[in-house]
Parts: C-alpha cells; sequence; structure tokens
C-alpha cells in the first residue's frame, strides 16, 4: 500500500512539473549584466595570454560590477576555448580571449568543433603576439648563426610550442624548411608551459611567445631571432628577425575577445566599450608594457576586414607551405 | 546468473565500443600520436581486463560470487527508484519552474511521500531548505541559480 | 641564522592589522566554500579576486591562500560526513574517513583531519623556506615521459587500494581515463566523444563525476535498507582524537607530509595524487592492511596530512620559478603579475617582505583553520544526528545544488544523477568508484605527457625506460602488479596441490 503512494506521488508531482516545463526560461538584457561573467582563456595559467585575460577580468568587474572569472580552457593553440565558447549561449556572460589563428588559421588544417567564419561574434582585439627562438642561457649558442650551423649537423633538436598551429609553431615551421633543418615539434598548453619544459632541459628551445620575455630579463633565457614581426624588438636590438635570416615569416596573429554567435547589439555595445575602457586604462598598459607586448587595439569593423584577410592570406599560405587538411 | 558474468560482458562491450571510436579519431602514428590514441589504450585496457574478470566468473571460491537475483533481496529497490525518477524530474522542471519553487516541491514530496513524515514537518522542512540553501548559494555566493517563469 | 631573521621580518608583515583580518577572512570563507559542494577553492579565489584590488599585494595574496587553504579543508569535512568528496584530493578521505563517521567517530576523523593537516601545513611551510631552491631544481627534472611513468604508477596504487578485485580496479581506472579523454583533445582541438552535446565539450565535470558515483550513489544505497536502521551510529565515542588515536596517526601524518610536499613541488598533479600515494603507502606499511576501508584512524591522517603539505609544496615552483603549478596557485600568480611583481628567482631578492610575509601568513593561516575548525567539529557531528530520513533529501539538494553551480547547467545535474544510478549499481556489483575518479582526474597529464613523450623519442617507447626517474616508477608500478597477483597464484597453486593428492 505504501509503495503505492509512493508510485502515485511521485507521478502527481513530476506530472506537475514537467506539465509546467514549456515555459522556457527567460533572459533579459536590460539588467545585464546581473550574474558572473566568465571569460574562457585559450592558452594555461601563466601564458600571456592569461595573464592579459586576468588583467582584463579585473578591470571589467571594476566596471562592470558583477565577478569576471577566467578560466583556462587551453589546448589545440586555443582551439579548444574557441570552440567552447561558440557552444554557449549568446548571452554575454561566456566570452572568451583566444588568437586570431583559431578563425584564419586552423580552420585550415583540422576540421574542429566550430566555423570559424560563422560560430563567432568578434569584439576587439587588443593586443599582438611575438615569439622568438628562445634557448637557455647556458647553451653553446650565442647566436642564430651558430643555432643553424649546430642544427644542420644535429638533426632532431627538438622544441616546444605554446600549441599546435600557433604562428610560433608556424614561423619555427618555416624557418625549419627554409634552412633544411630537421626539428622535433612538442606541443604544449602555452607560453608557460613551453617555458617549463626548457628550464627542465626536455627540449633543446622553445618557441617563445611573450612568457619568455620574463625569463630573458632575468638572464635565465636568452633570444636568439624574432619572428612574427618585420622589425628588430626595439627592447632588443641585437637579436635579428627571422626575414631578415631570409626566411619566410608568419605573420603576429592578435588577441581577441569573441563571443558566441549572436550576441544581442545592446549587450556587444555594453561589452565592447567597457572593454575598450579597460584596455585602454593605465592599469592594462602598465601590464601590456610589463610583459613587453605590443597594445593593438581594433574594434569589431576593423577587426573582422582584417580577420577575413588573414583567413585567406593563411588559406594561400598554408597550401604553399604544403600542409594539409587532415 | 553471477553477477560477475554479466558485468563483465557489459563492460567488454563498453571497451569494444570505445575502441572503434578511438579508431575513428584516429590513431595517428607512434612518432605523432593521435587523438584516439590514449581512447584506444585505455578501451583495450577494458576489454582485457573484462575478460579476466569473466573467466573469474567461472571460478568457485574465489571473490565475488553473487547471483544477481541475491543482490536485490531483501531490500527495499523501489525506493532508490521512485527517488532517481523524482530527481529527472526536477532536472527537466529546474529551468522552467525556478530553483525556489522546484526544489520546495521536490523536498516536500520526498519527505512526505517517500517517507512519510507529517504535513506539518513536510511543509517547514521544505520551505526552510529551499530558502535557506537559496540564500546561501544565490544571494551570498552569487552562484545564480534559476529563476523560472514566475520570476524567482 | 639567516632563516629566523627572515621569518620574523615576515611575522612582523603578517601581523600587520589588515593582513590578518584579511588573512581570517580568506580562511574562513574558504573553509564555508570548501564545505559546500560545487564551488571548489578555484571558483571562490575567483569570485573574491576583486576585493582584493584595493589591498596592496602582499595582502591580497595573504587572502587568497587562506582561501585555498581553508578550501582544501572543507572538502575533507563533507568527505567524512556524507561521503561526497569536496574536491579530488578529499576522495581518498572518504574512503576511511566516512566509515569512521558511521562508527560515530566522525569527530576523532574531523579532529585527527584538521591537526594533521596543521601540522602538515606547518611542517611543509619550514620545508619550502628551507629547501626550496634545490627542490626545484629537481621538478624541474621532470619532464613528460617522467610524468606519464609517475601517472601510470599513480593508476596502479589506485588498483592496488582495491579492497576486492584488483582486475575490477583496474579496470575502473581505465574507465576513469576512457571518460577523461571525452571532450576537446587538447593538443590537436577535435572533439572526442562528445556526441554532439555542446556541454560535453568541456568534458565530464568532476563535480558533476564525484557527486554523482559517491553522494548520490551512496543515498540510493542507503535508502535500500527494509529495516529502519540508522546509517550513523548515534553513540558518539569521542568529540576529538583520543591518546590511542594519536599513537595510531603520528607516523601516518609525518610520512603524509613528506609524501605530500614533495608530490606538491612537481608543477601538475598536486594534491589528490599526493592524498592517495599517502594512502597507499599507509596500507602498505599498516600491519593491518585489510582493515583500510572500514574505518582506519591513519586512512584519514595520512592523506590529509599529504594533501596541506602539497598545498605548500606548490608554492615551491610558484615563489621560485614563477611556474605555476595547477589553477588555483595561477590564479595566484596571476595576482602578483598584476600588481606588476613577476614571481621568479628574483622574487625573494626584489620583494623580501612580500616573499616572507606571504609565508609567515601561511604558517598563521594554518593556525586560524585549526582555531575555526575545532569547535566546529562538535555542531557538524551533532549534525549527523538528524535522522536519515530527514538528513537524505538534504544532502540531495545540496549535491543537485552544487552540480548545478558548478557551471550554470542542468546538463550537470544530468550527468550527476547519470553517474548516481550508474555508482549505485557499481557498488551492487562490487565495482569501485574510487579509481575511476582519480584516475580521471589524472587523465589530462596522461594523455598530454604520453604524446609528448612519444613525439620526443620520435615514436620509440624506450624513453621511458632510458631516463632513472621514469624507469624508477615503472619499475615500481610493475613490483606492485607482481606482487599483488602473486597470492592469486600461490592460492591456485595450493588448490591445485590440494586436489592432486586429495
Amino acid at each position: 500500500m505504501r509503495l503505492l503512494s509512493y508510485s502515485k506521488m511521485s507521478f502527481v508531482a513530476g506530472f506537475l512539473l514537467v506539465f509546467l516545463a514549456p515555459f522556457p526560461p527567460s533572459a533579459s538584457c536590460q539588467t545585464y549584466p546581473d550574474k558572473p561573467i566568465n571569460i574562457y582563456c585559450g592558452f594555461a595559467a601563466g601564458a600571456t595570454t592569461d595573464l592579459t585575460a586576468r588583467g582584463l577580468a579585473n578591470g571589467l568587474e571594476k566596471l562592470l560590477g558583477v565577478p569576471v572569472v577566467v578560466e583556462n580552457k587551453a589546448g589545440g593553440g586555443a582551439t579548444v576555448a574557441a570552440g567552447l565558447v561558440a557552444s554557449k549561449k549568446p548571452d554575454g556572460y561566456t566570452l572568451g580571449v583566444v588568437s586570431t589563428g583559431v578563425i584564419s588559421v586552423r580552420p585550415h588544417l583540422l576540421k574542429l568543433a566550430y566555423d570559424p567564419l560563422k560560430d563567432f561574434t568578434l569584439i576587439c582585439q587588443y593586443a599582438r603576439y611575438i615569439g622568438a627562438v628562445t634557448v637557455l642561457k647556458d647553451s653553446p649558442f650565442k647566436n642564430i648563426e651558430e643555432f643553424i650551423a649546430h642544427a644542420k649537423v644535429n638533426p632532431g633538436l627538438s622544441y616546444a610550442s605554446p600549441g599546435m598551429y600557433t604562428q610560433q609553431h608556424l614561423a619555427t615551421e618555416l624557418f625549419r624548411q627554409c634552412k633544411g633543418l630537421d626539428f622535433k615539434h612538442v606541443p604544449t598548453k602555452g607560453g608557460a608551459e613551453a617555458n617549463t619544459q626548457l628550464l627542465g632541459k626536455h627540449v633543446n628551445f622553445v618557441a617563445g611567445a611573450g612568457q619568455h620575455i620574463q625569463y630573458v630579463k632575468q638572464g635565465v633565457f636568452r633570444m636568439l631571432a624574432v619572428f612574427n614581426t618585420d622589425k628588430r624588438d626595439p627592447n632588443y636590438p641585437d637579436v635579428p628577425t627571422i626575414k631578415e635570416l631570409g626566411c619566410q615569416d608568419a605573420p603576429a596573429l592578435g588577441y581577441i575577445v569573441v563571443g558566441p554567435k549572436g550576441l544581442p547589439e545592446a549587450i556587444y555595445k555594453k561589452l565592447s566599450e567597457a572593454i575598450k575602457k579597460v584596455t585602454e586604462g593605465p592599469d592594462f598598459q602598465k601590464l601590456l608594457s610589463h610583459l613587453e607586448i605590443p597594445y593593438d587595439y581594433k574594434d569589431r569593423a576593423q577587426l573582422e576586414k582584417d580577420v577575413l584577410v588573414e583567413y585567406e592570406f593563411y588559406k594561400t599560405f598554408l597550401e604553399k607551405m604544403g600542409a594539409k587538411k587532415e | 546468473m553471477k553477477a560477475d558474468r554479466i558485468s563483465s560482458l557489459f563492460w567488454l562491450a563498453v571497451g569494444l565500443t570505445a575502441i572503434y571510436g578511438a579508431i575513428q579519431l584516429g590513431l595517428g602514428r607512434l612518432r605523432q600520436p593521435g587523438s584516439g590514441f590514449l581512447s584506444f589504450l585505455a578501451g583495450s585496457f577494458i576489454c582485457l581486463m573484462a575478460l579476466i574478470v569473466f573467466f573469474q566468473s567461472f571460478l568457485n571460491g574465489k571473490g565475488f560470487q553473487a547471483k544477481i537475483s541475491a543482490l536485490w533481496e531483501g531490500v527495499n529497490w523501489r525506493r532508490p527508484l521512485v527517488i532517481a525518477l523524482l530527481l529527472v524530474a526536477y532536472i527537466l522542471a529546474l529551468e522552467r519552474v525556478g530553483f525556489l519553487l522546484t526544489t520546495f516541491i521536490i523536498l516536500g514530496v520526498m519527505f512526505k511521500g517517500v517517507e512519510n513524515l507529517s504535513w506539518w514537518k513536510t511543509i517547514l522542512l521544505s520551505a526552510s531548505g529551499s530558502v535557506a540553501s537559496y540564500l546561501l548559494f544565490d544571494t551570498l555566493l552569487k552562484a545564480s541559480l534559476p529563476k523560472g517563469i514566475f520570476g524567482f | 641564522m639567516d632563516f629566523f631573521a627572515n621569518l620574523l621580518t615576515g611575522l612582523s608583515v603578517a601581523i600587520e592589522p589588515t593582513n590578518l583580518i584579511y588573512c581570517f577572512i580568506g580562511v574562513f570563507v574558504g573553509t564555508l566554500v570548501g564545505v559546500l559542494p560545487g564551488i571548489g577553492p578555484v571558483g571562490a579565489m575567483a569570485i573574491l579576486l576583486p576585493l582584493t584590488f584595493g589591498l596592496p599585494p602582499t595582502t591580497s595574496i595573504i587572502m587568497l591562500a587562506g582561501i585555498y587553504y581553508g578550501a582544501m579543508y572543507g572538502g575533507s569535512t563533507t568527505s567524512i560526513l556524507v561521503n561526497i568528496p569536496g574536491e579530488a584530493a578529499s576522495v581518498v578521505t572518504c574512503l576511511d574517513g566516512y566509515q569512521m563517521a558511521r562508527q560515530g567517530r566522525a569527530g576523532p576523523a574531523l579532529g585527527i583531519s584538521a591537526f594533521g593537516s596543521f601540522i602538515a601545513g606547518t611542517l611543509g611551510i619550514i620545508g619550502l623556506q628551507a629547501i626550496a631552491p634545490p627542490l626545484v631544481s629537481v621538478a624541474l627534472r621532470f619532464g613528460p615521459p617522467e610524468y606519464c611513468s609517475l601517472v601510470i604508477l599513480g593508476l596502479v596504487v589506485l588498483s592496488y587500494l582495491a579492497q576486492k578485485s584488483m582486475p575490477k580496479a583496474l579496470m575502473m581506472a581505465a574507465l576513469g581515463v576512457l571518460l577523461g579523454t571525452i571532450g576537446l583533445d587538447t593538443m590537436t582541438g577535435r572533439p572526442r566523444f562528445a556526441f554532439g552535446i555542446p556541454e560535453l565539450l568541456d568534458g565530464v565535470g568532476l563535480v558533476p563525476l564525484a557527486m554523482g558515483l559517491f553522494g548520490i550513489s551512496e543515498v540510493f544505497i542507503n535508502v535500500e535498507q527494509a529495516v529502519r536502521r540508522e546509517i550513523y551510529d548515534t553513540k558518539l565515542k569521542n568529540l576529538l582524537p583520543t591518546f590511542k588515536d594519536w599513537m595510531d596517526s603520528k607516523w601516518a601524518i609525518l610520512r603524509g607530509t613528506v609524501i605530500g610536499f614533495f608530490i606538491g613541488a612537481l608543477p601538475g598533479p598536486g594534491t589528490s595524487v599526493a592524498s592517495f600515494v599517502s594512502y597507499a603507502v599507509e596500507k602498505r606499511v599498516s600491519k593491518n592492511p585489510e582493515k583500510f576501508g572500514t574505518g582506519v584512524i591513519e586512512g584519514v591522517a595520512g592523506p590529509e596530512s599529504a594533501n596541506n603539505a602539497a598545498t605548500a609544496g606548490a608554492m615551491v615552483p610558484l615563489l621560485t620559478m614563477g611556474i605555476p603549478g595547477s589553477v588555483a596557485v595561477a590564479i595566484l600568480l596571476g595576482a602578483l603579475m598584476i600588481h606588476g611583481i613577476t614571481p621568479g628567482p628574483m622574487l625573494v631578492k626584489q620583494h623580501p617582505g612580500l616573499f616572507w610575509g606571504v609565508i609567515a601568513s601561511m604558517y598563521l593561516g594554518n593556525i586560524m583553520l585549526l582555531v575555526i575548525n575545532l569547535p566546529l567539529i562538535g555542531m557538524w557531528v551533532r549534525l549527523l544526528r538528524i535522522p536519515y530520513a530527514i538528513f537524505f533529501p538534504l544532502i540531495l539538494m545540496v549535491c543537485l545544488i552544487g552540480a548545478y553551480a558548478f557551471n550554470r547547467s542542468t546538463v550537470d545535474v544530468g550527468l550527476m544523477l547519470f553517474f548516481g544510478v550508474l555508482g549505485y549499481l557499481m557498488r551492487k556489483f562490487e565495482y569501485e568508484p574510487a579509481p575511476l575518479v582519480l584516475a580521471f582526474v589524472l587523465t589530462p597529464i596522461l594523455d598530454d605527457a604520453l604524446r609528448q613523450s612519444l613525439i620526443l623519442s620520435g615514436g620509440s617507447f624506450t624513453i621511458f625506460v632510458l631516463r632513472p626517474i621514469s624507469s624508477g616508477c615503472l619499475i615500481i608500478a610493475v613490483l606492485l602488479l607482481i606482487t599483488s597477483a602473486f597470492p592469486y597464484f600461490r592460492k591456485k597453486g595450493a588448490k591445485g596441490a590440494a586436489e592432486l593428492n586429495g
């Protein structure tokens, strides 16, 4: 008897609840933001992308008045984070900080979890990535020429990069092809992890992505050549660019903030204004100069144009490089 | 039928499915392992262990010997089932009806229907439980629990 | 000694009223958050990070560190009381801690956990000051092959923890690995086993998995009891650990501390690995290994000490080389960098006040943990006296909230229910959930390390045996496997012989 009333009660309750189910949950634009905002960062904790994302998050929190939480979803050169962002609701509570590579580079090489040109609302770009061939201070190579000579005689040198098909990886591959060398590529989840591999001497050199600057400043690393740029780094005038060595370079990608496709205009406006304010603000600028990352702000209109150009560029670039879609 | 025999066959099926899925993802070459590499190893290992458990089930005297029917002897299995169904209903209704109301109803049903407490106790406990947790998680910790069509 | 001079400088910084207050707030909030499932230390730190903006860097770090410690301890409380691990590191505490609670010994369990954590944390901090630099150079020698072998060793150790059948436990570990591969592949970014469900792109959440397999299934099993029996023995034996408890635990605590500190110093695995390695070691050195899992105090003292020591150990790579060992520590790193401070070899020289101040405040944080939590033990224990009929719906409710709050998604709640049912069936058929959860936590490390190692070696598996640390781990793993299979063969041999003669 008791058993029957259990089943009855559960059916009644369940029925009542499910009966009320057809009403969809509501979303509101008026009161945005009124919940914590999640920012998925495409690289691991401690990498320059992560640090700038956290700087951005702190500034946004002050402006918008809600907690802004950075979650690291590293992998695949920020494609993991990008895929996650693309899958979320466009309610302004999920954003991503990734590199433009997730849109313009990687889709040519892999089948991914998102459509690069359709699944995102681009919000803005705030900086450019830099890169360098970096070795430990106590390594025998004092400059890039010695390095190349050594590499010719010893094929199979290994290097760590911030991820598969990041600009640093691509630039190193171009360099490799150009000089006819043979490297082993170890992808990691971000600049910080790549640097750790070098610190532990598990790899021979690192395709530094920004975080290496801190170690160079402290005298632990030495830069041999910079890439992803046309000019020498003003802070390190002795270090040549890859172009000067006669090799083709991969153009620098940008740090961008994105949201899922279909972000409502009102929410977008609020967000982009806030982000612009934060990135122009003294705290953020200080962070960028501390990390020695070039500030390069692009708003949505500019970014959308440039990204398409980049997309087409990399399509031909990669084809010429011989990289094919897996 | 011995419990181990059927459970090991179940896990064997799981392992085989995993292997199949992993191969679809691509194993890559040994010098460049692909996405499915680890899943393949895990799936194969599951199959191997499942086979060991399966064969062990034919030996008497060692390990878990129960028959399936024995597992549920003498226990009131309807209660977990009812609770599970209630939880399913809860999940379906949560975002539509809102946290406060759904939780109140679910607690009420469990206290009254499953445990048969008095009406007074049921309402008191359900109300205090749902309200207290709402205040704690939503208001204080800002965990933003769902608010349904009624606005709360 | 230079050491004490530094410590005094540090203490003077730490005792400043603002720092003390924020330390207290951090520890208090951390504990609260740790007790409530769903919002882990990372979430708490993230939510409270804005409070630190107006504060000087030293104070912010002190508060964040306090939250971290507090949350670790809070997680153990729920493990002991209701068999729900607050986070990965507390899973092992569930094994014996919960059984102790059922026997009316929740007080001693909580108590030894608090004291063990305190002792370990304090010793860990001393270790941090004393041997941080040389420790870092050892830690750096752990490259992909070493991590891979370490994880494999960990998985074998896990299964060794199995009460009953080792093949079944190993299978559960493999299943945990399989579940861990669900999501986006971190090397290529491709979706794996996501079945087109967007929420699965991020993988299965640890919170729904652990709460389902442990908490929800526990409720299902308990409500099955036909005869109305109290789940917890309400005759409370003691509120605090007895002298005998202390005697039994003292070595466990010391061993746990050492193990935890060294494992914590390795960037990556950290606290969860530390706690279950400690459990395995305790079981191995114990005179009564078969009693583990029934409520043995060493099974709580060791792991709890280990995970606190690991927390201190995790500061080693951060403060000395600027390498964040885990996400929570990375938040600390981020906080430092935002204030314009770069952790690294220069940190101690450039900002001695910060460095020693943070260390000294960790001592204080540990003391505060003890002070706050001991009186609460009485309250927790009284909580267990609530009739299970009233208790279990509340447990379910807290789990449901926790699962939802984890990522604001009902899919996670659904997953938790799925794992709850699975866990219930698993227990019926005698498969253990602990190896699964722990393997699941380790899988991301294993995945990357395995693939990176193979790339480095050009496809050859010899890299794992040619490097000393890596081969050492693998040898221990193989030995463990052999010695556990051995009694089985002995028995078969004996039976065969008996049949021949009989």
